[in-house]
């Protein structure tokens, strides 16, 4: 800024001599005070501006230029609005200066924020003083414009920093933390201070200190921890178990992590793998259950049976029709519970029984089965109607068993008809492959619908209809092992359809490159 | 042929009715006298290798065929097996288990410890009788026996 240049007039000039030391001295004396405003302005770290009433500015620091990045030239002697293409035309601001400063020669602590289109965004503190100047009954304006941006957004950081969510800390490669958040004291009940007087590893279960050094070495290469887990002691000597992310600034030699308690989670995690154990020790017992079953219930029944025959072989001709009809239904009652045995011990399988899926053309299955059901349908007249099936990603071998306990009710219970059609199809329901056996049979009431799936439920007399009423709990129970389910619809007397889905969607028929055993055969 | 006396069977049978029944079995095959019954799998032990009430036994004249039930009093089937499979004394006597279980984990522990063939005691009586039958058909007469120098121990 260039001093102005005064030009004392002589009001005096009688006095010439000594008004001339005098007038000197005064000269030197405001040319002293002059400069020291002067350097005061431009040393002050904060941008100030000073205007004329009209706003023009007279002068800027050297603050002002460099926090508003214009120039000396673009900006003295122009209107405070006209800066820098209107960019401090800001309307709060004009209020302030054109309204406020007018009734009070000051304001302070005014708050603007504002756009700067070269600087971006600014959060200013305005502080202002209307200096009335005697001599030549002019006013100046000081403005000292403080940017509080960076404060803000320090401060912003800060409230960040200790929102009481999750543990953020910032810790140094030297194996101490620098900074934590309250939330730490919270979660582990030291302070800050004692956290922060100790290296980390100390407050690590000892059984986790390796991995977290291990951890902590890592990120000194440069690499992030994601999901790190490992347990802190709390002042009352329990561990919390805390999840880690953290990223390490290597240039600084600095950690930032977050930390989360998920001691809860991992307690339910723990009472999860309890109640597995204990699932799993059950499903043992059940095991052996299912082996004691197989190997102590079948013994007697087979000393029954072997007696039995014995007995009709080596005394029937001499004992009478009644004894010999005795002998038969002990027999067949044998016969009925080795059956059901054998049922049960499947179907009780079935329940520790891995799946072993693979692409299957249900068409061959079926082909299968029907060669298998050959001795119940020979010698009856039975029209099979067998459509396209899709191919599915089951276990073949249970999946056959699906189909044979379908087909065989569909064969037994068509055995009164004359005709019995038996129609194998599909179709799809919301986007699902649905398998159906139709037919023409007996049929069932659909009263009794909610019992068709269940085990020893049986529709039918047994004389009627020989079963052991665990077939079609079987077949559920493997369709709920795919994902899938089997449902029916039935009328008495006029025949029954069985759907079942495997909850899948349609699966792509195998290229040639597949086996013959796994394409459809039709 | 066989010395009249010898044993050709060895029958390991906890169930009395069981030895009824596969005695009844095998009486047709006129080799009822020349079964011998173990009640559980230590008197199995002491017969096969001689020792306890059957130190008179030689091991030069093994039975033919060891029938061996898988579930047993004191020491089981599966037991039996790898102590005899385990033995070049007795390794090569022919084993066949006799069980009413069918449970895999039974037949790949049996075939592992060398089992000879695995039989599952058919509920139906006919059934087992014809089984019976052509065990002891197959193994008394189809079957050429181990040579006795190859139960010396070296």
């Amino acid at each position: 800024m260039k001093p102005r240049k005064h030009s004392p007039r002589r009001k005096r000039p009688r006095k010439a001599a000594a008004s001339e030391t005098t007038f000197r001295a005064l000269l030197e004396a405001a040319q002293d005070a002059r400069i020291y405003a002067e350097s005061i302005i431009a040393t002050v770290r904060e941008p100030l501006l000073i205007l004329d009433a009209n706003l023009r500015v007279k002068t800027a620091n050297r603050s002002f230029y460099q926090t508003f990045r214009v120039s000396a030239q673009e900006t003295e002697n122009c209107l405070l609005y006209d800066l820098g293409n209107r960019q401090w035309d800001i309307p709060r601001l004009r209020t302030l200066l054109e309204q406020i400063l007018l009734e009070n020669t000051q304001f302070q602590d005014f708050e603007v924020e504002h756009d700067f289109p070269a600087i971006g965004h600014k959060v200013m503190l305005l502080n202002a003083r209307r200096i009335y100047r005697e001599g030549n009954r002019t006013e100046m304006i000081l403005l000292a414009i403080e940017d509080l941006t960076e404060r803000q957004r320090r401060e912003e950081l800060d409230r960040f920093f200790t929102l009481p969510f999750d543990m953020l800390c910032i810790a140094g490669f030297d194996g101490y933390f620098k900074r934590l958040n309250p939330a730490w004291e919270k979660t582990l009940g030291f302070t800050n201070q004692e956290l922060l007087a100790k290296p980390y590893l100390e407050f690590v279960h000892p059984e986790d200190r390796e991995a977290t050094a291990a951890e902590a070495q890592k990120l000194t290469t440069g690499v992030d921890t994601i999901a790190f887990e490992n347990r802190y002691r709390g002042k009352d000597g329990s561990y919390k178990w805390l999840l880690w992310n953290a990223t390490p600034l290597p240039g600084q030699e600095l950690i930032y992590a977050t930390a989360r308690d998920i001691t809860a989670r991992k307690q339910d995690e723990e009472a999860l793998q309890r109640a597995h154990a204990g699932l799993a020790a059950s499903n043992k017992e059940l095991e052996a259950f299912t082996y004691s079953v197989s190997h102590d219930l079948r013994a007697p029944l087979r000393h029954i049976d072997g007696f039995a025959k014995i007995l009709a072989e080596e005394v029937g001709p001499r004992l009478d029709a009644t004894a010999r009809h005795y002998l038969q239904r002990i027999q067949q009652g044998t016969g009925q519970m080795g059956r059901l045995v054998d049922d049960l011990l499947n179907l009780a399988r079935l329940g520790r029984q891995e799946l072993a899926r693979q692409t299957t053309g249900l068409n061959s299955l079926v082909e299968e089965v029907l060669a298998e059901l050959k001795p119940e349908t020979e010698g009856r007249q039975i029209k099979w109607r067998i459509g396209q099936l899709p191919f599915a990603d089951c276990d073949p071998a249970l999946m056959k068993q699906v189909l044979s306990n379908f087909l065989a009710n569909a064969v037994k219970f068509t055995r009164p008809r004359e005709h019995a059609v038996i129609e194998v199809g599909s179709t799809t329901q919301n986007g699902q492959p649905v398998v159906f056996v139709r037919d023409n049979g007996i049929g069932f009431s659909m009263k009794y619908v909610d019992k068709l799936f269940g085990v020893f439920q049986r529709l039918h007399r047994r004389e009627d209809f020989e079963g052991t009423g665990v077939g079609l709990a079987t077949a559920q129970r493997i369709l709920h092992k795919h994902g899938g389910r089997a449902w029916a619809e039935a009328e008495l007397d006029k025949g029954a359809t069985f759907y079942f889905s495997l909850g899948l969607p349609e699966t792509p028929e195998p290229d040639n490159t597949s086996t013959p055993a796994q394409r459809g055969e039709r | 042929m066989t010395p009249k006396g010898e044993v050709e069977i060895l029958l390991v049978e906890d169930s009395p009715a069981d030895v009824e029944l596969t005695l009844h079995a095998l009486r047709s095959e006129n080799i009822r006298n020349r079964i011998h019954v173990a009640r559980d799998g230590e008197e199995a032990l002491d017969f096969l290798f001689c020792r306890g009430p059957y130190r008179g036994r030689s091991f030069d004249r093994p039975p033919k065929l060891a029938l061996l039930d898988l579930k047993l009093p004191k020491v089981d089937g599966l037991e039996v097996l790898r102590q005899v499979k385990s033995d070049p004394r007795t390794k090569a006597i022919p084993v066949v288990i006799l069980t009413a279980s069918k449970e895999e984990k039974d037949l790949v522990n049996g075939y592992q410890l060398g089992v000879n063939s695995y039989i599952q005691k058919p509920v139906d009586f006919h059934q087992f009788r014809e089984t019976v039958k052509q065990l002891g058909l197959y193994w008394l007469l189809v079957n050429q026996a181990p040579p006795p120098n190859t139960f010396r121990a070296d």
